[in-house]
């Protein structure tokens, strides 16, 4: 075998790879590129729409979405109801994910508790979000508290699942470091359980944010009078699909802003880590 | 200290049997209480029926029997539209995962799409497709497509440097190089996204049910069993939906560990 | 705390017919078998031998991480019982906490100190090593020879008196490994304390160690021990060096 060839280092990487020549004459394409597949969808539906091939209660022209959106957010209308989504969303999250993380800490902790309660956790977890609905709604009817609950079950899980695995993962060896250097339960709380688990904590709350997000939607749009997802509900009653899609668009723009917040975040939280690999 | 990192393990192979009677004693004890108090006599609650009845509601209540002509249903609307959305995801991945300039121009739209939550779709295609078979299949692809779409690409896209550089270095032909590294290599991350594609299928097969209505399936039955308020009905199928989830998770990771046992032992 | 043989003269450990096994499905594994030697105040010891003869796990011993086994280890006349402040250890990976900087790393066993001695006891910790300018840098930052001499100065830092080192340059490069073979026996001159390293590298041996004990495996035992009379700074090709590293070497096989 032609060691030589094979032993070259990732610094040769670039050197390797197939030259493009085409390339830097579509240098452009970077920005452009991805800008072409939704001009092209909005040209065609622009078309569709204006044709009248299409009626409006089944797809209205981008224009009217767009407008629609500017007056729903104008008359204050997704204001007032992003205001009660997102207040539930904030009560559930903090409620579950507070739960969760004093639950995940003592089943990962203590192996008796976790003998005792993480198989019937397990089992329930094993339960989506939208099984807890009629089940809830049948013993609180549409009450807020179906909402809380459901949300605050959508955090609790995957942040108890993520807290119990960060702190039984930390490596037996650091463990070993603070018993020789005989460190203190304080120290080795602050300066060994926390920072070690606290990356795969901190992916737990982001999924655990996420799945509040989801479970919000579902709940609004089966069980709600008010909220973004009621609000996309209402639309589709009255064929408004310019409610509808706008909806849609908000949905998106905060599910990504909620996203990139928290890996910020993270990122901020962690400079300690190399940034790559 | 090899020698001494294989015993931390050791301790555990004899208490693994208590492990299981821990386990069982909380939900024992809670099933007790649940027996003892829907069996009072004061209790005339239609939320708070005993296990017995709600265990036995599919074999001896007539309503109850529905459910397996609905879980039939759900599990054939399930396969249906995952493998249309399962195989539209691979070769979305793989296609975007090949070639750079592909992933630029739909890679963008398509993550845009995929920040709005699924069951958002729901009231567009509703209006679409009306309440009956093709929106819920439709949104059951929506549900497939998105995480083995999303799985093939970072597949595809974490295989090792490395290994490209031998391929280069040993002239692959295109084929070759598709067959023998690309799909091979990306095998791991796709088996992984069918996984979650089938879980998120199957919560989208009976959340699309539970929301449109019409026709048959667990979904219909759950939403069915709320509106006459039969809560024994309601658990049946939320449990029939919990165990189908549970099954399909097992039966998978059987089936792939089988199937990439190259991987050797690790994870 | 204990203070009392602080007050006496240097301890010397002894470990007096230790015996210590695994159980492997219910069936006793022995990993030591009747280990004995004495190790003077001061003196640097190595111990050497195949995988599998236990001197990892005498270390764990010695260190006190594992305090179930048979025989006796003296610290002085106290028997070791766990960790202790006189006993510092250096593992093969470098075992820094990742989050924390150098200078925290190396501080973190001074927690019950007054803050201004305890960082001026880590001021002179990495200037010992050579690690000045260091202070705010995370491990994975630092090179694998600079992340050990931080693991190093972390167990000098509490003044111990005896330092235990778990095969610490195995996973450098020769040319680390070599520069780092000086260091080590410089900071012992200067710091005159007790070394007791575990190693693969008989050459390391005989180029550090006053004394070395060697092992044989399954289970670990003391096959033979071999005094080290060279002057210091040794030189690995000299005649004389030669001679005691075949003897090691024969003895070994």
């Amino acid at each position: 075998m032609n060691v030589r060839l094979l032993a070259f280092g990732r610094a040769d990487v670039r050197s390797v790879r197939p030259r493009r020549l085409w390339m830097p004459l579509l240098r452009p394409s970077r920005i452009l590129l991805p800008l072409v597949l939704p001009g092209l969808v909005l040209v065609v539906w622009q078309i569709v729409t204006v044709r009248g091939l299409l009626p409006v209660q089944i797809l209205p022209p981008p224009a009217m979405v767009f407008s629609t959106l500017v007056d729903l957010i104008r008359d204050g209308e997704i204001v007032a109801n992003l205001k009660i989504s997102l207040w539930r969303i904030t009560c559930g999250f903090v409620i579950g994910s507070s739960l969760g993380l004093v639950f995940g800490t003592i089943i990962g902790v203590s192996r008796t508790a976790d003998d005792y309660l993480g198989p019937l956790f397990r089992a329930l977890a094993q339960i989506p979000s939208l099984g807890w609905v009629p089940i809830l709604i049948l013993i609180f009817g549409l009450d807020d508290v179906l909402k809380y609950l459901i949300i605050a079950k959508a955090c609790f899980v995957p942040t108890t699942l993520a807290t119990s695995q960060g702190i039984r993962n930390i490596p037996r060896q650091y463990m070993e470091v603070a018993s020789v250097l005989r460190l203190g339960r304080w120290s080795v709380l602050t300066k060994l359980l926390v920072p070690a688990a606290l990356p795969t904590v901190f992916g737990g709350l982001r999924l655990a944010l996420s799945h509040a997000w989801i479970a919000l939607i579902v709940v609004e749009m089966l069980a709600a009078t008010e909220g973004v997802g009621y609000m996309m509900v209402w639309g589709r009653t009255l064929f408004q699909m310019d409610i509808v899609i706008a909806g849609m668009i908000v949905i998106g723009i905060i599910g990504l802003a909620m996203d990139i917040g928290l890996t910020r975040l993270e990122k901020r939280l962690q400079r300690w880590a190399p940034s790559h690999g | 200290m090899a020698d001494i990192a294989s015993n931390a393990s050791l301790p555990r192979r004899g208490r693994d049997r208590h492990a299981l009677w821990r386990g069982l004693a909380v939900p024992a004890g809670l099933i007790v209480l649940w027996t003892i108090a829907a069996r009072l006599p004061g209790n005339h609650s239609q939320l708070l029926v005993p296990l017995d009845t709600v265990l036995a509601a599919p074999f001896v209540d007539d309503s109850g029997r529905e459910i397996w002509l609905g879980l039939a249903q759900s599990v054939a609307r399930l396969a249906a539209g995952f493998s249309i959305g399962a195989i539209a995801g691979v070769a979305f991945g793989l296609f975007t995962g090949m070639s750079q300039s592909a992933d630029r121009a739909i890679g963008p739209s398509v993550h845009a799409l995929r920040q709005i939550t699924l069951f958002a779709w729901i009231p567009l295609l509703s209006a679409w497709f009306g309440n009956g078979e093709s929106a819920k299949i439709v949104f059951i692809v929506l549900s497939a497509f998105f995480p083995t779409a999303l799985n093939t690409h970072e597949g595809l896209r974490a295989i090792p440097v490395q290994y490209l550089e031998l391929a280069n270095v040993m002239n692959f032909s295109r084929r070759q190089r598709v067959l023998r590294l690309l799909l091979p290599g990306a095998l791991p991350s796709i088996f992984v996204g069918i996984q979650v594609a089938l879980i998120s299928g199957w919560i989208g097969t009976v959340g699309a049910e539970y929301m449109l209505g019409v026709g048959r399936g667990l979904g219909i039955f759950i939403a069915e069993a709320r509106g006459q308020f039969r809560m024994d009905l309601v658990l049946v199928g939320v449990l029939m939906l919990a165990l189908v989830g549970f099954a399909i998770n097992t039966v998978c990771r059987r089936v792939f560990r089988h199937l990439l046992r190259w991987q050797g032992g690790t994870s | 705390m204990s203070v009392a043989y602080a007050l006496g003269p240097q301890p010397e450990l002894r470990i007096q017919s230790v015996s210590k096994s695994y159980r492997i499905d219910n069936e006793p594994l022995a990993v030591l078998k009747n280990v004995s030697f004495d190790i003077a105040a001061g003196e640097f010891v190595s111990v050497v031998g195949a995988s599998g003869c236990g001197k990892s796990t005498l270390l764990r011993l010695i260190i006190g991480l594992d305090t179930d086994y048979e025989g006796d280890i003296l610290l002085g006349s106290r028997r070791i019982e766990g960790p202790g402040p006189e006993r510092g250890i250096v593992f093969q990976e470098h075992r820094l906490f990742p989050w924390l900087t150098v200078s925290q790393n190396i501080a973190l066993g001074l927690e019950n100190i007054d803050p201004a001695e305890a960082n001026e006891r880590v001021a002179e910790n990495i200037a010992l090593v050579g690690l000045a300018g260091f202070e705010t840098v995370h491990p994975h930052q630092l090179s694998g020879g600079m992340a050990q001499r931080a693991a190093i100065a972390r167990a000098l830092v509490t003044r111990p008196e005896i330092l235990l080192l778990d095969e610490p340059l195995g996973a450098l490069d020769s040319l680390t490994r070599t520069y780092l073979q000086n260091e080590l026996h410089r900071i012992w001159r200067q710091e005159r304390i007790t070394m007791i390293m575990v190693t693969h590298d008989v050459e390391e041996a005989v180029y550090l160690s006053d004394k070395i004990v060697v092992m044989e495996p399954r289970p670990g035992r003391v096959r033979s021990i071999v005094p080290v009379r060279l002057d210091h700074p040794r030189h690995r090709a000299s005649a004389e060096f030669a001679a005691i590293k075949e003897e090691i070497f024969s003895s070994l096989s």
